[in-house]
This record gives structure tokens, C-alpha cells and sequence, in this order.
């Protein structure tokens, strides 16, 4: 499965210093989400281009250290990606 | 004009025949009436809101009876609103708190130029403090608390918070009391001017409030919000003002608005400078008001 970044979506930010959360609001859907700051790490790679979970955990990798290729991460990564689409925020499409 | 300077009887027959105009904070309203009981109420609750011309009328509400074949039991009244009926006809024993509910239902169904806010505002030398609360909190009893202690009420139900600005207009509405809190206050603020005792309404008995002269004269006067403060009432709670975490703070805001959702990014850009320019906390407290003011007061005059 390959993902990226919803084209009908507007994004609008907003973040304080003090604070883990991101606050996204989407113009197209009038939502407005909270997202960690992977969520948003994931989004901001999913801008680029369409990423298969091999090159997302590559990229991923490189911005996080210890980011290894384990059950338990690539469970959270799974689970970030699917909340994301679930949101309407990133379109998927078959490998 | 004030509302005041009419006499009771010549309201009644303004009620009954043409209507009275009058405003609200930024709206004007339009009552036609065929209930006597309606003028003295008003007369007594209402003293302070400016008379208006029939002009530029943001609201024409009817109340009159309803005339089932069953009134003798239970005499009802049917509110309207621009000659629709958007509710069910309610028992007339409990007009006022149905009038005041009616009123407040308009503006926030339709005033959307403006963010919402389910909240007290109150003003102190010049910085406004907002009080968002579920039904329960205990907002209006602190709201009452605070502006029998010095503080101007912009509102104690409808935060209007202006996109452009974050500015908050005072919509100065009477404040409803329910159950203990009526003898809290009569005990707090004993020069307070408190409406008839309503016994059978869905929230127990309820009691209004009506704002100071003061809050009503200064309805043109906008707030500048300087803190955000989610009141909790609990009984036995010890006074506890914490601060809140500015993403936290907007979840919440979020949560207590009328139409953040329907107005989109306008709301979005609102509630995100509104909270931006704040101070945010959680605010405990127990049944001492006197204590509860004390707290805010140091908040205001920057002791804590």
C-alpha cells in the first residue's frame, strides 16, 4: 500500500512551544484535528510524494534515532498511518 | 429611553399592541405579548435595556397563549420567532425562564458573524476574563459573585467573540440562579435585584439575576481578553488555580462553543488568537464566594 498526503485538503496549523500537540485544521472537511508530532512528520513526508511503508520507515528512520524496524514501532507506524486516512488527511492506493 | 421609564401599565398596552423594542448588547429585539403577567416582569428585570425604534430588528418574537382544550389544567404559552413556532408550547408559570431561554436559543442560532463561546465574560481595570463551563459549574454563581464585587459582566451565557479582533461584545443578559445558589447569593450580594423564584422548571428551582446598571450602560464598551479560566465548582474542593496548557485550553474552548465547527476557518483563526493573547487555568472552589472572588482579584491585579 502506497500513501499521500490528501490533494482536496487545505492545512492550517497551529502549535504552541509548550505543548506535544499540533493542532491542523482542514478547510476542505472544516475539521480540526490534534496530532502528535509524528503524525505530523508523517504528513509532511506524505506532501512529497506517494511512500510505500518500506521507503516511509526509511525516511523515518532518518529523522528519528533508534527508529528500528520493530513490532512495536512499526505497529505504532501502522496505526498512525491508518488514524491519518481515517481522518481524510492521506489518500492510500495499492503497491 | 430606558425601559424603566415606562410605566408597567403603558408597557402592558405597548406589549399587547404595537410590541416593544428594545436592545441587548448588539441586538435589538421585538416582543409582542398577549400576556399581562409579561409587563411587570420585564418592566421589573429588564429596567435597564435601552428602548429602540422599530428599526433594524434582529429578532420579532410572539408570546401568547396556547389554547388547547386542556388549558384549564395547565394554561401553556407558544413562543415564535419570526412567526414560526420553533418549539413546543411551554407551561406559563415558567415564562421568564423560558423567555430567557427563547432569547438566548435566537442569538445563538443565528448571530454566527460572531464566535460563540458558552461562557462568562467579566471586565476589570480593562482586561476581560472568560468563563467557560458545562451546565453545573457553578458559572453563574461566580458570575454574580464577581460583578456584585466590582467586575463589569459582558455576559454571563454568550461569549461574542469578534474573528477580526478576538474582541468580546457584552451581550449583559439576566443570570440564572438555581437551587442553593439563590440563597448563596441573597446571603452574598444582598443588594443584588433577584426575579421571582421559578420552583418547577427542568433544572430545579431558578431564580434571575438582573446585571448591574452599570454592565448594561457599558453594553458598547468591548473586551480585551487577558485570561481564560475553567471554573469547576465542588463541594469541599480546596481553592485551586492551576494553569493550563495553552492546547489543552483550546481542546476545551472548543468543546464550549456554539459554532466554532459551523464557521470554519474564521473560528479557527478566533479561537486560536483568543487563546494565544491568554492566560489559561483551572479554577476549583467551594461554596465561599468570598474566597473565590479574593482569588480572581489577585489574578486580576497580577498576585498570583
Amino acid at each position: 500500500m502506497r500513501r499521500y498526503r490528501n490533494s482536496l485538503c487545505k492545512f492550517y496549523w497551529y502549535h504552541w512551544d509548550t505543548s506535544d500537540q499540533y493542532i491542523l485544521f482542514n478547510k476542505a472537511s472544516g475539521q480540526t484535528h490534534y496530532l502528535s508530532k509524528f503524525a505530523v512528520d508523517l504528513l509532511d513526508l506524505l506532501r512529497i510524494e506517494w511512500l510505500g511503508f518500506p521507503e516511509l520507515f526509511e525516511r523515518l528512520s532518518s529523522l528519528y534515532d533508534d527508529f528500528e524496524p520493530d513490532i512495536e514501532i512499526k505497529g505504532y507506524l501502522q496505526e498512525t498511518l491508518e488514524d491519518l486516512e481515517s481522518f481524510g488527511l492521506i489518500d492510500s492506493q495499492p503497491a | 429611553m430606558k425601559l424603566a421609564d415606562l410605566n408597567p401599565a403603558d408597557l402592558k398596552d405597548c406589549l399587547r399592541d404595537n410590541g416593544l423594542y428594545f436592545s441587548s448588547g448588539p441586538f435589538r429585539f421585538h416582543i409582542h405579548s398577549n400576556l399581562p403577567e409579561l409587563a411587570q416582569l420585564l418592566w421589573y428585570m429588564y429596567a435597564d435595556y435601552p428602548l429602540v425604534s422599530n428599526e433594524f430588528i434582529d429578532f420579532h418574537i410572539d408570546l401568547v397563549s396556547h389554547r388547547p382544550y386542556w388549558r384549564f389544567l395547565r394554561p401553556q404559552i407558544q413562543f415564535y420567532l419570526n412567526e414560526a413556532a420553533p418549539f413546543e408550547p411551554f407551561p406559563r408559570d415558567t415564562l421568564l425562564p423560558f423567555l430567557e431561554w427563547g432569547l438566548n436559543w435566537c442569538v445563538a442560532m443565528n448571530a454566527h458573524h460572531y464566535l460563540m463561546l458558552h461562557a462568562g465574560v467579566l471586565e476589570r481595570k480593562g482586561n476581560t476574563i472568560i468563563l467557560p463551563a458545562h451546565p453545573g459549574s457553578g458559572k453563574s454563581t461566580l458570575c454574580v459573585a464577581l460583578c456584585h464585587r466590582g467586575w463589569r459582566v459582558l455576559t454571563d451565557e454568550i461569549a461574542l467573540v469578534r474573528p477580526p479582533d478576538q474582541t468580546i461584545v457584552p451581550f449583559p443578559r439576566l443570570m440564572p440562579l438555581k437551587n442553593e445558589s439563590i440563597e448563596v447569593i441573597r446571603d452574598f450580594a444582598p443588594e443584588a435585584v433577584l426575579g421571582p423564584e421559578y420552583l418547577k422548571t427542568r433544572k430545579g428551582t431558578v431564580c434571575h439575576v438582573r446585571p448591574p446598571t452599570d454592565s448594561i450602560e457599558r453594553s458598547n464598551e468591548v473586551g480585551h481578553a487577558r485570561w481564560i479560566v475553567l471554573p469547576q465548582f465542588k463541594t469541599g474542593a480546596s481553592l485551586s488555580l492551576q494553569p493550563l496548557d495553552k492546547t489543552q485550553a483550546f481542546i476545551q474552548l472548543t468543546g464550549h462553543s456554539f459554532n466554532y465547527e459551523l464557521i470554519g476557518l474564521r473560528g479557527f483563526k478566533a479561537m486560536t488568537a483568543l487563546v494565544d493573547a491568554c492566560d489559561c487555568y483551572t479554577f476549583e472552589y467551594d461554596g465561599d464566594l468570598e474566597q473565590a472572588v479574593a482569588q480572581l482579584n489577585a489574578l486580576a491585579d497580577g498576585l498570583t
